[in-house]
């Protein structure tokens, strides 16, 4: 009973989501679509750059990296973790809500810049390791060129650019006079007191909490428009590579004036790519895009369904093998996007999920056996978080009609219940056939959409709801009994895709999509919004481009040739704010 | 680094008003908080799932029409019995009598088709993730952050927001001691995973002795110099107009951090009370009634004005809640009925659940506050309002899905008399292909932001009226009104 009822209910939810007439965003021929695709390339336009708060991870990267330079155990004091663990954490990180301020975040920036500088203060080790100091901070009382030094050095990794000599002045005469207060408050007397308010101050800046991009020279006379620093593109560079502030490498190449160029920068990207932080973002940014960590609710599934799988820890060891296949796929392999969807390989560990994929005695990398599993978006991680409780070709179409295609199934049309079909549930219908009866009638507004991406879910019926492979698949009536069975049908016309090539299956499909221009157009706008953390606009069609070309096999494209593309475009050295109201 | 200490001090005190700053202990808060306009409050008890309409009192009994879109009233002081079976006891049964509850039948939440996921309008907890497309700040963090419940000169030591959320998780695992648990379904933070948590965050940092106790020097020049880089920074880097927004409100929180460095310690009104059992494998009720008397008193001692907790149907069985199913997962098997338990015995095993927080929230909690603050001449109850909300909406009885309609809504409380209470309200739903139509929960969460204070543009989004999200079917029948508190139950 469950099956049939919960399915039910999962058609007609989207039947109600669908919009009269789908048009595909960003179809050139109705502009007036939302698009998420920019469809055209002016050179002249550079879309706008939000000032970007530092998002928890990003903070939490800085600050290890930033106290590492002082010392390798700073980072692991209780004190300073203890201060970190009232953070908030971000509720999208890769989007513009990062940018939103909360009240418990300045006071958790306090708490922390204050628990960081007292427990440096607190040992001579840690106050003899401020880069640039010499040791000079842990004598007795430190004089005025000691400051100044110190400053000059570590002040530039806090802030991430150099600091000026009046910034330097203004820190240096504060501590000085011991932090004259407006109140009359008692000033600080002591070396210790004054050197803890100097890095918590430090550590509060606005150029270490947010990432301000001013500093440079305006374009074209355009007060609107500015060229990146050579600091400014560094550190933008890093946050998108590493999520984290730059290394010493990219500091001294600063420092040398060297990236500068296309080249230089190209060259740069290539070597933080080649870093270990670096796995960790490519990964972040497939789980953002692909969504196949988001499992709202466990696994619930009966005995006999599950037939011996235990579902405990399944759905971690299926995000950890999509996970490890990312990063052997990019960084392994040099993967271009066909590699993506077409991939055999696999990264089992976990008993339960071989029994999944079928295969045995799970050892790590594996070659999955065929069953129409080539490609990332085979994987159980994929079939089980599109699935609901049950499979649905429903879901698992839209996540590829959006997450692939980018395009939406937009609004429900007014009319959309007044079209809603009874089926009979005693009747004997594979799931298939019953989304069709549900959706595809063609007295109904509904089939507009779900026409378009239906088929696209129809490619997986030939894995359950488990991401096992079947051919047959059982049906039941509202008791749950078996009434029947029928062959899995995984055929159909994928015309969302721009074309209308027939496929059989998700392998099948999987060839098409990866040799399809708006597919990795679709993937290399992602990739952009999570470099900008705000959805794409129709001024960001060069910047796409850009990485979209880098892709394309054409040009011996790679999903790390789509990284480097995104580093060295000219929008990604450029800033432009807007001085009116978004 | 440095300042014009007659400009920054103008900027402090806000608008150039001579508020003098606390600069002693002895000039605050607990003579703040006690003023009349100050000592509004809310609590929000939110229960995972739906609420099995049935079981409650008959929207139907409603019938004196009121207001502008077909709601229709009855008083409650005037009917027999419980407002539901979930509440049937005698602290409810005596606020019925004198006229302090108010119901809501008739709301419905309008962001998502199936109800799951609408907890961003229905929970009044930050609950995000289930919402993977679209977000919304959620009320206790519109409030938390308002400087129209917590002004300037807030002390450091009121906490602007309590978030307990009752998992039950301890079935899960005998041996844990996340017992109120950081969970997928709803932002805590800080996350008191045991009453001593939040005992040691209420009262571990109030001084016996305040009059010895002020501003910390150390901590008044960081944050003053922080405040003023901020402002600098916004005056003169080259950043957008949207970017000065946001660092406006990074410079009006700071100046909330400043506020409370400076106004020293809190002198407390009240005793603080003992401090409750730690340790792990607590019993479920003993913790529970722990974190419920807590609560009780923050309120009664001024430590906070905006209380959140959640009670979540997961893991719960006849071991820990009486009258239900052995060894339960109740979410999976009642709720979704995986056992296919017949409509009635649902509907028994879901009055039991909620009746035994609701019994200990009348015992711990209600009685605690239903009695007189000196201050105000009210009942501290009657100075600020409880609410009982549900994540989804109303069925009849059986098996409970996720329903976006008919989120029934209880209210203890008047909120210091802005609230026209003693009603059950239920809201004719206009019905269009098929389809009813309630007044959006938009309206009820609009409604407790402006009892508290807070104004139109202090919870709006950007120029967008409102508070949430909304859908166009419901402009159609309820055009600005879903915009606005609803009018017939403010006083």
């Amino acid at each position: 009973m469950r099956v049939r009822s919960a399915q039910i209910g999962a058609l007609l939810m989207v039947c109600t989501g669908c919009q009269g007439t789908i048009g595909y965003v960003g179809d050139p021929e109705d502009p007036t679509l939302p698009q998420t695709i920019p469809p055209t390339c002016n050179e002249s336009v550079v879309g706008h750059e939000d000032l970007p708060r530092l998002s928890e991870r990003e903070y939490r990267n800085t600050l290890a990296d930033l106290l590492t330079l002082v010392h390798p155990d700073l980072s692991s004091e209780p004190a300073i973790t203890s201060a970190l663990a009232t953070l908030p954490s971000d509720v999208y990180e890769g989007q513009e809500t990062t940018i939103l301020v909360r009240r418990d975040h300045i006071q958790a920036y306090f708490d922390v810049a204050l628990a960081t500088a007292r427990t440096i203060v607190g040992n001579v080790d840690y106050l003899a390791g401020i880069p640039g100091s010499e040791g000079c901070l842990s004598d007795e009382a430190p004089d005025e060129e000691c400051l100044r030094r110190s400053l000059a050095t570590f002040g530039t990794r806090v802030l991430r650019r150099p600091l000026s000599s009046a910034e330097i002045d203004g820190y240096v005469s504060d501590y000085i006079e011991g932090y004259v207060d407006e109140d009359l408050l008692p000033t600080l007397e002591t070396t210790r007191e004054k050197l803890t308010a100097l890095f918590a101050i430090l550590l509060q800046s606005p150029d270490f909490s947010y990432r301000i991009h001013d500093a440079g020279e305006n374009i074209d006379g355009d007060p609107e428009l500015f060229a990146l620093t050579q600091y400014e593109i560094a550190s933008k560079i890093s946050y998108l590579i590493y999520g984290s502030m730059p290394d010493e490498e990219l500091y001294e190449r600063v420092a040398r004036g060297e990236l500068a160029t296309d080249e230089d920068i190209r060259e740069e990207a290539a070597r933080m790519l080649g870093q270990p932080a670096a796995r960790a973002e490519v990964v972040r940014f497939f789980r953002e895009w692909l969504g196949y960590t988001h499992h709202t609710e466990p696994l619930r599934y009966d005995d006999e369904f599950r037939d011996g799988i235990e579902l405990a820890g399944l759905q971690d060891a299926m995000t950890r093998e999509v996970d490890e296949l990312v990063q052997h796929l990019v960084f392994e392999e040099n993967a271009t996007y066909a590699d993506l969807m077409t991939t055999d390989s696999a990264f089992v560990y976990d008993d339960n999920l071989a029994a999944v994929y079928g295969i045995e005695n799970p050892s790590g990398r594996t070659t999955l056996p065929q069953q129409d599993r080539q490609g990332i978006l085979s994987r159980a991680a994929f079939l089980t978080r599109r699935s609901g409780t049950e499979q649905s070709p429903i879901l698992r179409g839209i996540f590829v009609f959006e997450a692939m295609l980018c395009r939406e199934p937009g609004s429900p049309p007014a009319d959309a219940e007044n079209t809603e079909v009874e089926v009979d549930p005693n009747e004997v219908l594979s799931i298939r056939q019953r989304v069709v009866r549900l959706t595809e009638q063609p007295t109904q507004t509904c089939v507009n959409c779900h026409s378009a991406f239906n088929p696209l879910g129809f490619a997986y019926e030939s894995f359950d709801s488990l991401g096992r492979h079947r051919d047959i698949e059982m049906i039941y009536d509202p008791e749950g009994l078996v009434i029947g069975e029928a062959p899995v049908d995984t055929s159909g016309e994928a015309s969302a895709l721009g074309t209308s090539a027939m496929f059989d299956g998700a392998a099948e499909l999987h060839q098409q999509i990866a040799s399809n221009e708006r597919a990795m157009e679709c993937m290399a706008s992602h990739y952009f919004e999570h470099l900008q953390r705000r959805n794409i606009g129709a001024d960001d069609g060069c910047h796409v481009e850009s990485m979209a070309e880098a892709l394309h096999p054409e040009n011996g494209g790679s999903i790390l040739s789509m990284i480097e593309a995104a580093t060295v475009a000219q929008q990604f050295r450029q800033r432009r704010i807007l001085s009116t109201d978004e | 680094m440095k300042y014009d200490a007659i400009r920054r001090r103008q900027f402090l005190i806000g608008g150039g008003a001579m508020l003098a700053l606390p600069l002693l202990p002895s000039l605050l808060p607990s003579k703040a908080l006690a003023d009349p306009a100050e000592s509004r409050h809310l609590t929000v008890f939110r229960f995972g799932h739906n609420t099995s309409g049935g079981r409650w009192l008959d929207p139907a009994l409603a019938t004196t029409s009121v207001g502008s879109v077909g709601a229709k009233e009855v008083q409650l002081s005037t009917l027999d019995g419980s407002i539901g079976e979930p509440m049937a006891h005698e602290t409810y049964e005596s606020l019925r009598r004198r006229g302090a509850i108010t119901m809501l039948r008739g709301l419905d939440c309008v962001d998502h088709p199936s109800g799951h996921g609408a907890q961003v309008l229905s929970s009044a907890q930050n609950s995000l993730a289930h919402s993977t497309s679209r977000m919304f700040q959620s009320i206790d963090t519109v409030l938390e952050d308002s400087s129209m419940v917590y002004p300037e000169g807030t002390p450091a030591e009121v906490i602007r927001a309590i978030r307990i959320n009752m998992s039950g998780m301890k079935r899960i695992d005998p041996n844990s001691e996340l017992i109120a648990s950081h969970s997928s379904f709803a932002k805590v933070d800080p996350a008191y995973e045991r009453p001593l948590q939040l005992y040691q965050a209420l009262f571990g940092s109030i001084d016996e002795d305040p009059q010895d106790s002020g501003p910390d020097p150390l901590e008044a020049g960081v944050i003053s110099r922080v405040f003023e880089s901020y402002r600098s920074a916004r005056a003169s880097r080259r950043i957008s107009n949207n970017d000065r927004h946001r660092l406006d409100e990074h410079l009006d929180h700071l100046r909330d951090v400043e506020s409370r460095i400076r106004a020293g310690r809190i002198e407390l009104a009240c005793a603080i009370p003992d401090a409750p059992a730690d340790g792990r494998n607590l019993p479920y009720r003993q913790t529970t009634e722990a974190y419920l008397k807590l609560m009780a008193m923050a309120i009664k001692c001024g430590l906070t004005k905006v209380q959140m907790m959640g009670f979540r149907g997961h893991s719960i069985g006849a071991e820990t809640i009486p009258g239900l199913p052995d060894n339960s997962h109740l979410h999976n098997d009642v709720l979704h009925n995986e056992h296919n338990y017949s409509n009635a015995q649902v509907g028994e095993y879901y009055v039991s659940w909620k009746k035994w927080y609701m019994d200990m929230v009348a015992e711990h909690f209600i009685a605690p506050l239903d009695v007189e603050d000196s201050n105000t001449g009210r009942t501290f109850l009657d100075n600020g309002a409880v609410a009982v909300v549900s994540e989804s909406g109303t069925i009849p009885d059986g098996p409970h899905g996720h329903e976006n309609y008919d989120y029934q809504s209880v209210l203890m409380g008047s909120m210091g008399g802005y609230l026209r209470t003693d009603r059950l309200v239920a809201f004719e739903r206009f019905e269009q292909n098929r389809r009813k139509y309630g007044l959006p929960y938009n309206t009820f969460l609009i409604t407790l932001l402006e009892a508290m204070g807070l104004r139109p543009e202090d919870y709006r989004q950007g120029d967008a009226p409102g508070f949430g999200l909304y859908k166009e079917t419901y402009e159609e029948f309820y055009g600005s009104v879903q915009h606005s508190p609803i009018q017939e139950i403010v006083a």
